[in-house]
């Protein structure tokens, strides 16, 4: 049993990295940081469009 | 003994390196397992890292765990955000890889397996990654700022000034050469038309979806546009299969026909597509980020990290014999060995010495990671001992996929490489004849051996596929089929697919860096014109972007009607560039670790610095002073210009309702074109080696200042 808690264990870990990473995630994450501060929190929708916006500032290589 | 063990572990490790290093260099049969370059550059890289790595963070910039870094102690939610380190990595390394890891390594292996195997696997471990990584560390130390920060903080404003004057030209030859292999690998194929211009609708879909539809769900949407990927390498296959004289298939044959253009007349194929790549380059950098650059990236991120981890699987399951000879220029028994050892070769212009360093550019150092190193990553950084893994590592990571790239290049018959990678000029578009000129190299080849490798592949032919990309997709293509081989024949859809895995990362850094460049050129006119880096008004967005797309749009138009083909011009201009940029980070990183009071490390970003600084500064002057045309961009406008001279001379003997005249007089001004393109590239090439030379001066200055400030 102990091998397939760690498998699903590792598993629940590569997917929360990964929604981490491409930001799926995000406004869960702002949500939780901004609460209780006092202030509006922004809706999803325009959340959404100021971090596109800002992704589109980071370059990409060659 | 507990110390023993790690000491007897890591001395195995460095002998088996140096003895698959051996076996590659002193090898000289038909050919050679890929596992001996795998091995050499995994052992190297493992002891790169425990021990070179482990002196920049710990002696030099002692990095410590207890001392917060620019993420924690600014978080601001936004810009400043700590990070788990994997994700970090995955931002980074997403960052840095893009086509040149691919391409360079494919050029440079006209020069046999051996130059390139040992430049970007001992290249990265003493220069690439030692760049990158003191980099990060320099600014992790002053709050995650920018190069050119770094660079006017460290040296002073010029040196500030001329880091963005090399940003903005190295994105603008960049971009350039980037979209000159989309072009090439594009042209006179309709199946990789198809799909790759399919790949934009599902792109904007995508944005849609994920800022419209279901806001902020991006797996959900990447996952449909990984699924409409296939859709469309289908939609590729189909059209392929349509009769030779149907409209579609004639519309989408991009190549050899005469298309004719509002304002510009009779082009040719490749012409009419570099203008639509220069359309889409400015409709990007325009159009709101959530509907096309943002769902591109994420659709380029997820295809690259998947491809290259099914690639580096196919090589580790196939393990390809490497077919290539270890040094082609040295090789007395081929023909074309006397012609590369001139800096005649049929791939790019130039000797081995120095021009495969300029050619492999971003495998072993790319001056460009600097910018990701600086201002992005850091500022997302939790812990300073993880810069190490991000900085030095992710390096590393690259130099791999340079590798596995110049496995799939080696792994071809050496014949099949020089007929994909001659320009047309050289080898003709004949199957036939096009074999007997590369067999009387020394490489034998058959003309329906490459008639075969086209049918296999789906396309009309292979001949002259230069760039790089096509090269390494048909690499790939076999080396997959074989994997695969328990299925029946793929190769026509692995090509296919690799073509498709290229051009949507090459396009995604097309548009990102053309905003990009855009946000650099508006810091540069800023105090002189702050309305015109303003962007939030619309006309100056337009204007700047215009202002960039021009720039990498003359440059790409200029290779597409360059006799001798774009990437023969544009890629070691780009090395040059690249490499430029690279010795203004080591010269700012000596600075660096001198005011850190290390002064007695400084000789390990100098050591690079010097041998990058004498390359750069070689291949530039050859560029400039070499008597053959096909090197020096002097000597070729010299050429075109006493072509041109000719042909005038001629005109003028003729009589005013001659039938010849039209087309002499488009010959004469396309000669004093190319004439004045290569002046060009010839001004911009010695601006760049002055610029090495200056950094170099100024960072000098600013060490022996700050000793001398120091004794005192």
């Amino acid at each position: 049993m102990r091998p397939w808690r760690s498998f699903a264990a590792g598993l629940r870990l590569a997917w929360a990295l990964l929604r981490d990473w491409s930001g799926d995630d995000a406004y869960e994450r702002y949500c939780r940081a901004h609460a209780g501060h006092g202030h509006d929190l922004l809706s999803r929708r325009a959340f959404y469009r100021r971090y596109f916006e800002e992704r589109g500032k980071r370059p990409r290589c060659c | 003994m507990p110390r023993l063990l790690p000491i007897l572990g890591w001395s195995a490790v460095a002998a088996l390196g140096a003895a698959a290093f051996a076996v590659l260099a002193l090898h000289r049969g038909e050919s050679i397992s890929a596992a001996w370059i795998l091995v050499a550059a995994l052992c190297t890289w493992a002891v790169g890292y425990r021990f070179y790595s482990r002196i920049i963070a710990q002696r030099i910039f002692a990095l410590d765990d207890a001392r917060a870094s620019p993420a924690v102690r600014l978080s601001d939610g936004h810009d400043y955000v700590p990070t788990n380190p994997w994700v970090v990595f995955g931002h980074h390394f997403a960052a840095i890889a893009g086509a040149g890891p691919l391409v360079g390594p494919i050029l440079a292996a006209q020069f046999g397996y051996l130059p390139g195997t040992i430049w970007i696997i001992v290249g990265v471990v003493l220069a690439g990654a030692v760049q990158d990584l003191v980099i990060l560390c320099g600014s992790l130390r002053l709050d995650g700022r920018s190069l050119g920060e770094l660079a006017r903080e460290h040296l002073g404003p010029f040196a500030g000034w001329t880091t963005l004057f090399a940003i903005t030209a190295i994105l603008a030859i960049l971009i350039a050469v980037l979209a000159m292999v989309v072009v090439n690998a594009m042209s006179e194929s309709p199946w990789s038309t198809v799909t790759v211009g399919l790949t934009l609708p599902i792109a904007m879909l995508m944005g849609v979806w994920m800022r419209l539809i279901r806001p902020g769900r991006v797996l959900e949407a990447s996952a449909i546009g990984v699924a409409l990927l296939f859709g469309a390498l289908w939609a590729g296959w189909a059209v392929h299969h349509l009769p030779h004289d149907s409209a579609w298939r004639q519309a989408l044959t991009f190549g050899r026909e005469l298309r004719h253009l509002p304002l510009l007349g009779e082009v040719t194929g490749r012409e009419v597509m570099a203008w639509i790549l220069i359309a889409y380059g400015f409709c990007a950098a325009v159009l709101p980020v959530w509907l096309l650059l943002a769902p591109r990236d994420y659709l380029s991120a997820f295809v690259k990290i998947g491809t290259v981890f099914l690639l580096a699987l196919g090589i580790f399951i196939v393990l390809p014999d490497i077919r290539m000879p270890a040094v082609v220029s040295h090789d007395p028994a081929r023909a074309i060995a006397g012609a590369i050892g001139a800096g005649d070769g049929p791939v790019l212009p130039g000797t081995l010495m120095p021009f495969a360093f300029i050619t492999i550019a971003c495998g072993a150092i790319s001056g460009f990671h600097a910018l990701i190193a600086s201002g992005t990553t850091p500022k997302l950084i939790a812990r300073e001992s993880q810069a190490r893994a991000i900085g030095y590592g992710g390096m590393l990571t690259e130099s791999f996929v340079a590798i596995l790239a110049l496995i799939a290049a080696c792994a071809l018959t050496p014949g099949v490489y020089f007929a994909m990678n001659a320009p047309a000029g050289t080898i003709g578009r004949e199957a036939d004849a096009a074999a007997g000129i590369i067999t009387a190299w020394g490489f034998a080849v058959g003309g329906e051996e490459l008639r075969q490798l086209a049918r296999d592949i789906g396309e009309e032919s292979v001949l002259s596929r230069t760039g790089g990309a096509p090269t390494l997709a048909v690499g790939m293509a076999l080396i997959f089929d074989r994997a695969t081989s328990f299925i029946g024949d793929l190769k026509a859809f692995w090509y296919h697919f690799a073509i498709m895995f290229e051009a949507l990362f090459i396009l995604t850094t097309v548009d990102a860096g053309t905003r990009v460049g855009r946000f650099v050129l508006q810091d540069i006119i800023r105090p002189a014109w702050p309305a015109l880096a303003d962007g939030t008004r619309t006309w100056a967005v337009m204007a700047t972007s215009l202002a960039v797309v021009s720039m990498w749009g003359w440059f790409l138009i200029s290779g597409v009607r360059d006799p001798l083909g774009g990437i023969y011009v544009l890629w070691p201009l780009f090395g040059i560039s690249n490499q430029l940029l690279a010795a203004v980070a080591l010269s700012v990183g000596t600075v660096i670790i001198v005011r850190q009071g290390k002064a007695r490390w400084a000789w390990i970003t100098i050591l690079p610095l010097l041998w990058l600084g004498g390359v750069t500064e070689a291949a530039g002057w050859q560029k400039l002073t070499h008597e053959s045309p096909k090197v020096s961009f002097v000597a070729q406008a010299r050429a075109k210009d006493a072509e041109a001279a000719g042909l005038e001379a001629r005109i003028a003997e003729l009589a005013t309702d001659d039938q010849q005249l039209p087309a002499l007089r488009k010959k004469a001004a396309a000669a004093r074109q190319v004439a004045f393109n290569n002046r060009v590239d010839a001004w911009l090439c010695a601006i760049f080696m002055l610029v090495i030379v200056v950094v170099a001066l100024d960072a000098a200055r600013a060490c022996l200042r700050h000793l001398r400030q120091a004794r005192a």
